[in-house]
């Protein structure tokens, strides 16, 4: 598959303390596409998609995002970035205890300004999409575990990110729950054009995406055609 | 279990030791704060018993000696002052060897003898004998002890004559035991009630800040718990251990705090916090209080920290926070506040018909319904707001606040009922200082700051008026307008007999603030009168006939002059001198010269100024004010202090979602106004609904009690209440940083 690359590490390199997390790291994933990165835990996956999303300074190497290095952005304008182009799946826990799912969905939307009632209309039309219809007004304690991470999902996608980072989005979910959320997450992705950077070490989840990359000791060692 | 806890707690490394420590400091402020609280009634109370010997008189109240058994003692008290200060000056002679002996001698002095306390005598030395010591000559021979001193720093002589000497003198009082009983207010319940309503405006603050305090390590706690769990500590015995936590960190704390108390008493009693400086030994505490602080405070530790658990799930598998949101509180919860107000205008109603016992008590109680209402309204009034903030909030960090308060509005308002309990307390204080300061002003005169009155009539029943024989007043004036500094002496002559006064003078009806037998007609220089600018004379009169009354305080009422043409201004002099008024460049010692002068003439006279006058009537009120003052300043401090944690603590318990936002692109600015949003939206508006109850109660009791009108309170609280808020508002400022640490990305990123 050949794709235009909208993301790219460049010789990727990160240490924290004595331990090197990445060494030249070095990956690019296309527009529209969804990279799985895998490898075991400690290898350097998820550090490289934090480096990826900005969230960490690489000490070597660049990090390019749709014709603009962005390791060396400053604070305000990588948030900036992470807010308006980025959206972010994680474990668990990342939803507002406080705000009803719907509010939960409107944040990034309500954050760039968005009037109130525009943005919980826009939030609310994510619920049918997303197979939660009903639970718009339920906290994230009230939630099961597959309903808060596709409230989170919908709270990812509802800003149009041009790319999708999810960090082992199934990790807390049963299989049969996980598989759902995997179903939705690559389905809105596509067909929104969303790339989408999955990190996991669960082959089966792994499955769901177009193309694969194996972190281990920090370097991008293996890349695996689906 | 109890060694379990122990090693638990403290073998948590640096950082559980730091928790401790904090936690420790945070709760010795408490009980420090609450000791000093506890022993401020008895530091108030030994000011009143060390003054009660003033009221000296005749028939005492509570004779110190058995006056079957003494003999007779001549006594004359002067109130004097001295740059502002008060001096006390007693003239005194035995008349036998049984005569009582006041408190702080050890023997009466002699003819010719002086004995002065400890500042006076320091004064006498450092002092030109023509400004002070002219006023007792005599020699120094004893000390006055602290017994008979207010403040260590009082100024009092006690000046030995012959009976004989002292007897031919004005002011003089034959006296058989000195009073014991401490000195008695003019409005001593009202100033109970307020003094409880200031302890309680105190102590309820630093309660919450302990609880608090407590719950600052709560969420770490939790953790280390549900590890315990997991190896099969039932939990009950997990609570065991939290409770042992928290009591190690309490008896820390508390020991700490009983040792500053005890270290700081030196410096606390050089703080005249009600008008006199104390000594060390007057922050005495009270037994049963000082049990129930230093058992009470860790006991409401351990509560605080085991039914912090209650809210929690903690389970082997870790900690679950409640899924269900707690119950919101109903409108029911006003009904404590409603009773309270209902049951204080029943108390102050009682009080108004005259049936004061028992008031100080219902009142009391029903103050303390009406705090506890407030306690229990406050989060209702916030789950209003709330709901209210959600439909109108258009950012999401309104939104986020308003959605948080009204998740937990009893969390929301708990850290701010501190804070807010002290406006209503306050409020209700201040509401209710100015309308009796304001009663006790409009009695003061305004006269211009250089000018010295002496009033030479001496309020007394035994021993004549005190006026002076023409012959001696024209030697005092002169003397005193022959002094360096004096611009003009203006005198006021004792009216002949048999004159025929203006119809106007013998009016039943008398000036404001003249009382019935107290008051004289006195014959003055229309030009010296004007000159005084104390008052207008009535046209083309070169004489005016006005009232003169002197007045407990060393004030006089010059009032209502009329016109005495037929006493031609030129005879006056021939008159006996009633009163005069020293009109000098306004220095201290020029104003200090002449008050010697006068009282080297006329002994028993204490000349005022206005300031003096001032100095002494609104004594009181000072230091009603000046508690309240102070009161004001310890709850809102322990407040903000209790704000600044259970902010901090709020922020650590959702370190996640927040850490996670923030790594979503959302700035830390916006997490800031989400923060200071969920603070200052209930502080603003609770604060200001509990400082507009406190006035209204205020207003109640006025009206109820009349003591006065309705008067707004100083521009000092209004300042105080600015303050408290801001200083309140700025500590949750402080916590921002944490915010920023604990959200940072390198944090984030282990979430």
């Amino acid at each position: 598959m050949t794709v235009e690359p909208i993301l790219a590490a460049r010789a990727v390199a990160k240490s924290f303390g004595p331990t090197q997390a990445l060494r030249g790291a070095e990956v690019a994933v296309g527009r529209g596409e969804v990279l799985a990165v895998m490898g075991p835990s400690g290898s350097g996956k998820s550090t490289l998609l934090h480096c990826l999303a900005g969230i960490l300074r690489p000490d070597s190497g660049e990090i390019w995002f749709d014709g603009q290095r962005i390791d060396r952005l400053g604070e305000r304008t990588s948030s900036q970035l992470r807010r308006d182009r980025f959206g972010f799946v994680f474990q668990f826990g990342q939803l507002v205890p406080e705000l009803p799912a719907v509010e939960n969905v409107a944040l990034p939307l309500l954050l760039g300004g968005q009037r109130r009632s525009k943005a919980m209309a826009e939030a609310g039309g994510w619920f049918e999409q997303l197979d939660i219809a009903g639970l718009e007004q339920r906290r994230p304690g009230e939630l099961s575990g597959g309903e808060a991470q596709r409230v989170a999902l919908a709270r990812a996608l509802v800003a149009a990110p041009a790319v999708l980072f999810a960090d082992e989005p199934t990790g807390s979910l049963d299989s049969l729950a996980g598989e759902r959320v995997m179903d939705l997450l690559v389905d809105a992705a596509r067909s929104r054009g969303t790339t989408v950077v999955l990190v996991t070490h669960e082959p089966r989840v792994a499955a769901y995406a177009d193309r694969e990359v194996v972190v281990r000791d920090g370097r991008v060692s293996a890349l695996v055609q689906t | 279990m109890i060694r379990l806890g122990t090693r638990i707690s403290l073998a948590g490394g640096a950082e559980a030791i730091t928790r401790l420590v904090a936690t420790a400091l945070g709760l010795a402020l408490g009980v420090g704060l609450l000791l000093y609280a506890a022993a401020t009634f008895p530091a108030l109370h030994a000011h009143d018993v060390r003054g009660g010997w003033y009221a000296t008189s005749a028939h005492n109240h509570q004779p110190a000696q058995d006056e079957a058994t003494t003999d007779p003692l001549l006594w004359r008290l002067v109130t004097d002052h001295f740059q502002g200060r008060v001096l006390i000056r007693v003239d005194l002679a035995a008349e036998g060897p049984r005569a009582p002996l006041p408190p702080g001698l050890t023997r009466l002095p002699g003819p010719g003898q002086l004995a002065v306390s400890p500042a006076l005598a320091r004064l006498l030395r450092t002092t030109d004998k023509a400004l002070l010591g002219n006023r007792f000559p005599g020699q120094v021979t004893a000390t006055v002890g602290p017994a008979a001193l207010v403040a260590p720093d009082d100024l009092v002589v006690f000046a030995g004559h012959t009976p004989a000497e002292l007897r031919a003198q004005p002011g003089v009082t034959e006296v058989r035991s000195i009073e014991a009983a401490p000195v008695s207010h003019s409005i001593t319940n009202f100033l109970r009630v307020i003094l409880v309503i200031g302890s309680v405006g105190l102590i309820v603050p630093v309660v919450v800040f302990v609880s608090t305090a407590t719950r600052l390590a709560a969420a770490r706690r939790e953790q280390r718990l549900a590890a315990l769990r997991l190896v099969g500590a039932t939990p009950q015995q997990t609570a065991a251990v939290a409770g042992v936590e928290a009591a190690l960190s309490a008896v820390a704390g508390t020991a700490i705090g009983a040792t500053a108390f005890f270290a700081t008493r030196p410096v606390a009693a050089g703080i005249p916090f009600d008008g006199s400086k104390f000594f060390v030994a007057d922050f005495r505490l009270p037994l049963l209080w000082t049990a129930v602080i230093v058992l009470g405070v860790p006991a409401l530790s351990i509560a605080a920290a085991i039914r912090a658990l209650h809210g929690v799930n903690v389970s082997p598998l870790g900690v679950m926070r409640g899924a269900a949101a707690p119950r919101p509180p109903s409108a029911r919860s006003l009904v404590p506040l409603v009773a309270g107000l209902v049951l204080l205008a029943v108390a102050l109603a009682g009080a108004a018909g005259g049936r004061n016992q028992g008031l100080l008590a219902v009142g009391g109680l029903a103050f303390a319904v009406v705090i506890v209402g407030i306690m229990l309204a406050g989060p209702w009034l916030t789950a209003r707001l709330a709901a209210a903030m959600a439909r109108v909030a258009r950012r999401p960090p309104l939104l986020l606040a308003a959605r948080r308060l009204h998740e937990n509005p009893s969390a929301g308002f708990r850290s701010i009922s501190g804070l807010v309990v002290a406006a209503f307390v306050t409020s209700v204080f201040s509401g209710l200082t100015p309308a009796v300061v304001g009663q006790a002003s409009t009695r003061a005169v305004n006269a211009p700051r250089n000018q010295v009155f002496a009033t030479l009539m001496v309020l007394t029943e035994d021993n004549g008026d005190g006026i002076m024989a023409p012959d001696r007043a024209a030697t005092l004036l002169h003397t005193l307008a022959a002094t360096r500094g004096v611009t003009r002496v203006v005198d006021f002559r004792q009216p002949p007999p048999g004159l025929a006064l203006p119809s106007e003078t013998r009016r039943t009806k008398l000036p404001q603030g003249l009382s019935p037998g107290h008051h004289r007609l006195a014959l003055v220089r229309c030009a010296d009168l004007v000159a005084t600018a104390l008052t207008t004379c009535p046209a083309h009169a070169a004489t005016a006939v006005t009232y003169v009354q002197p007045l407990s305080g060393g004030q006089t009422i010059i009032a209502s002059p009329q016109p005495a043409r037929q006493v031609p201004a030129a005879t006056l002099a021939t008159l006996p001198l009633e009163a005069l008024v020293a009109t000098t460049d306004g220095s201290a010692a020029t104003i200090e010269r002449v008050r010697t002068i006068i009282e080297t003439s006329a002994p028993a006279t204490a000349p005022v100024t206005d300031a003096d006058v001032r100095l002494v009537r609104l004594h009181l009120l000072t230091q009603l004010q000046r508690l309240s003052n102070v009161g004001l300043l310890l709850a809102l401090l322990v407040a903000g202090c209790s704000l600044a944690i259970a902010v901090s603590a709020g922020l650590i318990e959702r370190k996640r979602p927040f850490a996670l936002l923030r790594l979503s692109g959302v700035p830390v600015s916006s997490l800031n106004r989400v923060v200071l949003a969920e603070a200052a939206a209930p502080l603003l508006l609770v604060a200001a609904a509990s400082a507009g109850l406190g006035l209204g109660v205020a207003a109640m009791i006025l009206k109820v009690v009349s003591v006065s009108g309705w008067h707004p309170p100083a521009a000092g609280y209004w300042y105080a209440l600015a303050a408290g808020i801001s200083f309140a508002l700025l500590t949750v400022v402080a916590t921002l940083p944490l915010l920023k640490r604990v959200t940072s990305l390198e944090t984030a990123r282990f979430e």
